[in-house]
């Protein structure tokens, strides 16, 4: 059977869009395991042991980029276990970001002003006039 | 209410420090706030533009100075400044911002804090779920006279 071996950044999208918690050593073996790689081969097992690595940091900084900008992101890095990723229910999803983010391009620009006026009215700000 | 349309401010208002930070400090104490609200992309140049503009503002000069309202004119110390795009930053932009102290808002930020303060808006966003209908949209943004 051929194997067909993930790329990283195909595992971090996914992992992303769960929209549940993941513990990438058991989530990794699951998803390689059906792909037709023997973990009990030491080369395959090296394969684990890099792409769980990986996939772990670049979700972690992808986390960091979203908090960097005031995003709640859907994970949140175990502080127990470093491969363990728990689910924020309370996270905007992607495709709502993607979709909203869209549509709000298409407004005229008037009404985009006065989009971005109300969205800083919830905050504490007062305009003049 | 808002807007000069000239000198590249777009929205400007007062922002409160102490309705967010203790008041025993903060009572009182008031910033000017000035936006520019761009349609496209924003790009590095943009940015420079504005921080210009922020500049003369300032120094109560520029044409965005003349058509400010005398409250604001009188309050000539502390300004912020801050960027909303509807299509995003270039790197440069970003980066530059940023390092100008800036705040940038794209449309991904401005559906955050919508979602996240529970706040409705007809036609984009009721009781935290997408509806997103152009029309009702801009119907009721005319309406609230935003």
């Amino acid at each position: 059977m051929a194997v067909t071996r993930p790329t990283i950044r195909e595992l971090v999208d996914q992992a992303w869009k769960l929209r549940r918690s993941v513990n990438l050593t058991s989530w990794l073996e699951e998803i390689l395991t059906e792909r037709g790689f023997d973990l009990r081969d030491p080369s395959n097992l090296e394969l684990f042991v890099r792409l769980r690595s990986a996939v772990a940091q670049q979700l972690s900084a992808r986390i960091g980029r979203d908090e960097d900008i005031g995003l709640v992101a859907p994970l949140v890095q175990s502080s127990i276990d470093e491969y363990e990723f728990i689910f924020r229910p309370n996270s905007t999803t992607e495709a709502t970001r993607i979709t909203a983010g869209q549509f709000i391009s298409s407004l005229p620009w008037r009404t985009f002003e006065a989009l971005a006026l109300s969205s800083f009215k919830v905050q504490v700000f007062q305009t003049v006039g | 209410m808002r807007g000069t349309k000239e000198g590249g401010v777009d929205i400007f208002g007062f922002l409160e420090p102490a309705q967010f930070l203790h008041p025993a400090i903060w009572k009182r104490a008031k910033l000017r706030v000035f936006c520019q609200v761009k349609k496209g992309r924003i790009s590095e140049q943009q940015v420079r533009q504005f921080k210009n503009d922020m500049n003369d503002l300032a120094h109560d000069r520029g044409r965005a100075y003349s058509l400010l309202p005398a409250e604001m004119k009188t309050l000539s110390q502390g300004s912020l400044g801050g960027l909303f795009t509807a299509q995003g930053f270039t790197a440069g932009a970003d980066k530059y911002g940023r390092e100008s102290g800036f705040f940038l808002v794209d449309p991904q930020r401005i559906i955050e804090v919508l979602i996240a303060t529970h706040t409705d808006i007809p036609g984009l966003i009721v009781q935290r779920k997408l509806v997103l209908d152009a029309r009702t949209l801009i119907e009721f943004l005319e309406r609230s006279k935003y």
